[in-house]
């Protein structure tokens, strides 16, 4: 038998706050995170909203390395991680050897890794400085230092994986540290997603159309697009019986995942949602549950157009006749799309709703599309037995994760 | 069930700056060769060096992508991409994976990668500085996600599995090829390994179904086994289209599945052994193999019934195709049966065998007093058929 993964420790890092606590009560609250882009000059784009994590310090949790000698997604990732062992209780055991560093692994997802080295680089080279570029950019740059970073900051000596699977990434990394502790190769991994924000992302999606001028609407008629975030994510696993022994809060089960990819076009999603419908079929199969056990879809949801229609088409194909029933939100709508990190945090967000049987909502919904429940403006109580955590990536890459609660 | 699953390499695929492809590497590696050569891709002009720095390094020249992907436009995938994309075609080519098995199986893909288009974030990252926002192309912008070369590559080659990257800087390959090991073993193919062994078990148990009901057939009649087989391969046939769901009776459903699939494969090729001694022997005698003929046109000619019926119900929106369509072929088959049943009855049995009957000549191990030669033919067909 293969163990059961339980999630103990959530740490999040988001442009409405930090901390499980202050991050949940804002989702509850409807707090917003957008605000005109700080990190660079918007005057030549024809949009300047962005959802930035302000006013953010990594010296209270960056103890070991120097902060100033890491990109900014790494010290966002740590960041997350030491929130999320504090949470998880076992931010002491690291200095009482409770956690064996080698049994103790990380697995991180990102879009972009540390574009702002990226961009540092760029400045050089455009004026003529190229000679001035140190050799400190390899050990910046490559984006394989975010989970570098967060194991050598807490000594952990185990697997270490970053998955640069774009916007489906810190599913991605949820599925691989899942393998991982099924497969027995680690007794506590670290899974998450970072992204920092970015001039390079910014621009892309500028130039696609896809980012929205005012607000984020997802699933509203009149929906304009995303806004690009930013932000860091770590959850801690653990096999469900250790953490019973040991007798940890338990948030709720990893339970299962699937993967697929469209294999039809680097940005746009297949035109019948094959892709995602199959990624949640995968998921169904791998935790053998019905369609209809699901309580709650927390959805990809970014507010463009196509994406928010594919996915209702995807969703309605899954689910059949339950799906007006199953509430789906997206928290995007406050958020923002914080890139490798969205799904991440929105999968921490499907434990908290099983933990606390809440579901946040979809904010900025005035005309909803017809067909599905998206639980518009406002938090409800809800029993979340089984949660989907959604997310669709560049390159075609889906992923669909799901929670259940502890128990079942 | 839980136990994990072996996974074996079929093909490979190698663009490097020794050679394209994995026996060219492993000469030019054995030998001892260098792939080092002058940097050209990019100037060193600017940099500092002063003439200390490396004036070699191991670039892929001359890089014609077009001498492995053939005509397709190549505007879109950048040179990352193409590199994988070369590696992949040699890969697919050697296991044997053809684009019409890749859409209809999945098939994943675990990339490795440090760096993945480094070159083309910070030309679209410079571009949009210089030219501002609104001259950049979203082509490069697509490319510049690190996981580019991976969906680009599941584009080009049809790739509907499993799509993952892995960044860790100089093992990235290592780490993706354990990765990919390991999504395999783990049973996230699942689905895709179990159809194919279901498919084989009909097809392995055929020469041994054709040597059976062959045998029963010299021993009881002809006629009597050719109403044996009809009946079992008709009733194995319709209760496949009966069966419940994994969902519902778990691991037992594919059981059952393979069960059936061996009874049908068994009986279908004790028809075939029938129909072919019922013809012959029914046969004029100098046109016996022309109306032998008949059997094979038969068989070929079942197998398109089934593709049409087949055909016929994935026409159906997918919900439906799954959750009941695919049983109405299986149903339809019970059609077909009752026919052959009906046509059957009415059959004599065969003069040569009333003949051997009443010499008292039926041969106790057939199979034995044929000699080997002989033996090789049914099988070989057997196993075709």
């Amino acid at each position: 038998m293969e163990p059961r993964i339980a999630v103990t420790g959530l740490g999040l890092v988001t442009p409405i706050g930090i901390g499980r606590e202050d991050v949940w009560n804002g989702l509850l609250a409807g707090r917003s995170g957008f605000a005109p882009v700080e990190s660079f000059d918007t005057r030549l784009f024809s949009v300047h909203l962005g959802a930035e994590v302000r006013g953010f310090d990594p010296g209270p949790y960056v103890r070991r390395l120097d902060p100033a000698a890491l990109g900014r997604a790494s010290q966002m990732a740590i960041a997350a991680a030491r929130l999320a062992l504090a949470d998880a209780g076992l931010d002491v055991d690291l200095e009482t050897g409770a956690v064996d560093p080698e049994r103790a692994g990380v697995a991180m997802g990102t879009t972009s890794g540390e574009p702002r080295e990226v961009e540092k680089l760029d400045d050089r080279i455009l004026a003529g400085e190229l000679d001035r570029v140190g050799a400190e950019f390899l050990s910046l740059y490559p984006c394989h230092t975010i989970a570098a970073h967060v194991a050598r900051e807490l000594g952990f000596a185990g697997v270490n994986t970053m998955i640069p699977t774009a916007c489906a990434a810190g599913n991605y990394a949820l599925a691989h540290a899942l393998d991982v502790l099924r497969a027995g190769r680690a007794d506590l991994m670290l899974a998450g997603g970072a992204d920092s924000f970015s001039r390079i992302t910014y621009t892309g999606f500028a130039r696609l159309g896809a980012i929205a001028p005012e607000r984020c609407q997802p699933f509203d008629r009149n929906r304009k697009g995303m806004i690009p975030g930013e932000g860091a994510a770590v959850l801690v696993l653990e096999p469900l019986e250790r953490a019973l022994d040991r007798g940890t809060r338990i948030y709720a089960e990893l339970a299962g995942y699937g993967l697929s990819c469209d294999a039809h076009h680097m940005t746009a999603a297949h035109p019948e949602a094959d892709g995602a419908a199959r990624a949640m079929e995968r998921a169904l199969a791998d935790v053998g549950a019905a369609p209809e056990e699901v309580s709650y879809v927390s959805a990809h949801g970014t507010g463009t157009p196509t994406n928010d229609r594919l996915e209702i088409l995807a969703v309605k194909r899954v689910f059949g006749a339950a799906a007006p029933r199953i509430p789906m939100s997206s928290i995007k709508s406050m958020i923002g799309h914080t890139m490798g990190a969205a799904s991440a945090i929105e999968a921490a967000v499907c434990a908290l709703a099983i933990a606390e049987n809440r579901i946040p909502p979809t904010m900025n919904l005035e005309e909803p599309e017809d067909g599905l429940d998206f639980v518009p403006n406002e938090a409800r109580d809800h029993q979340v037995l089984l949660a989907m955590n959604n997310a669709y990536a560049f390159g075609g890459n889906n992923a669909s994760v799901i929670l259940r609660k502890v128990g079942l | 069930l839980s136990a994990r699953r072996q996974v074996v390499v079929t093909g490979a695929g190698v663009i490097s700056p020794l050679a394209d492809s994995p026996r060219g590497l492993h000469k030019a590696l054995c030998a001892g060769t260098s792939g080092l050569k002058p940097i050209e891709l990019f100037s060193l002009d600017g940099l500092g060096l002063d003439g200390h720095g490396p004036e070699e390094a191991g670039e892929i020249r001359p890089f014609e992508p077009r001498q492995y992907l053939g005509e397709r436009n190549l505007r879109p995938v950048d040179r990352t991409s193409r590199l994988l994309l070369a590696a992949a075609q040699a890969a697919l080519d050697e296991s044997g994976w053809t684009p019409e098995l890749r859409s209809e199986r999945e098939v994943g893909l675990v990339l490795g990668t440090t760096f993945c288009s480094v070159k083309t974030i910070a030309e679209f990252d410079r571009r949009g500085i210089q030219l501002g926002p609104s001259h950049v192309s979203p082509l490069d912008f697509a490319n510049s996600v690190i996981n580019a070369a991976a969906g680009q590559t599941a584009i080009w080659h049809g790739l509907r599995g499993v799509n993952s990257t892995i960044s860790a800087g100089e093992a990235s390959g290592l780490l993706a090829i354990a990765s990919g090991a390991g999504m395999i073993s783990s049973g996230h193919t699942a689905a895709l390994l179990a159809a194919f062994a279901t498919y084989a078990a009909g097809f392995l148990v055929r020469p041994f179904g054709a040597l059976f009901f062959g045998r029963l057939g010299d021993l009881v009649g002809r006629k009597y086994t050719f109403m044996v087989t009809i009946v079992v391969m008709g009733l194995s046939t319709v209760l496949v289209g009966c069966l419940p769901t994994y969902a519902s009776i778990g691991v037992l459903a594919p059981i059952l599945l393979v069960l059936l699939r061996l009874l049908q494969g068994l009986s279908a090729s004790g028809e075939q052994a029938g129909a072919n001694s019922m013809t012959l022997e029914h046969a004029p005698d100098r046109r016996r193999g022309f109306f032998t003929s008949f059997t094979l046109e038969g068989t070929q000619a079942g197998l398109i019934l089934a593709n049409l019926a087949f055909l016929a119900v994935a026409a159906l929106p997918d919900e439906q195709l799954f959750s009941w369509g695919w049983r109405i072929p299986f149903f339809l088959s019970a059609l077909v049966v009752a026919v052959g049943y009906w046509v059957r009855r009415s059959l004599p049995e065969t003069p040569e065998f009333q003949k051997a009957e009443q010499a008292h000549e039926v041969v106790k191990l057939p199979v034995v007093a044929t000699s080997a030669t002989r033996l090789s033919r049914p099988i070989a067909f057997s196993a075709a058929a």
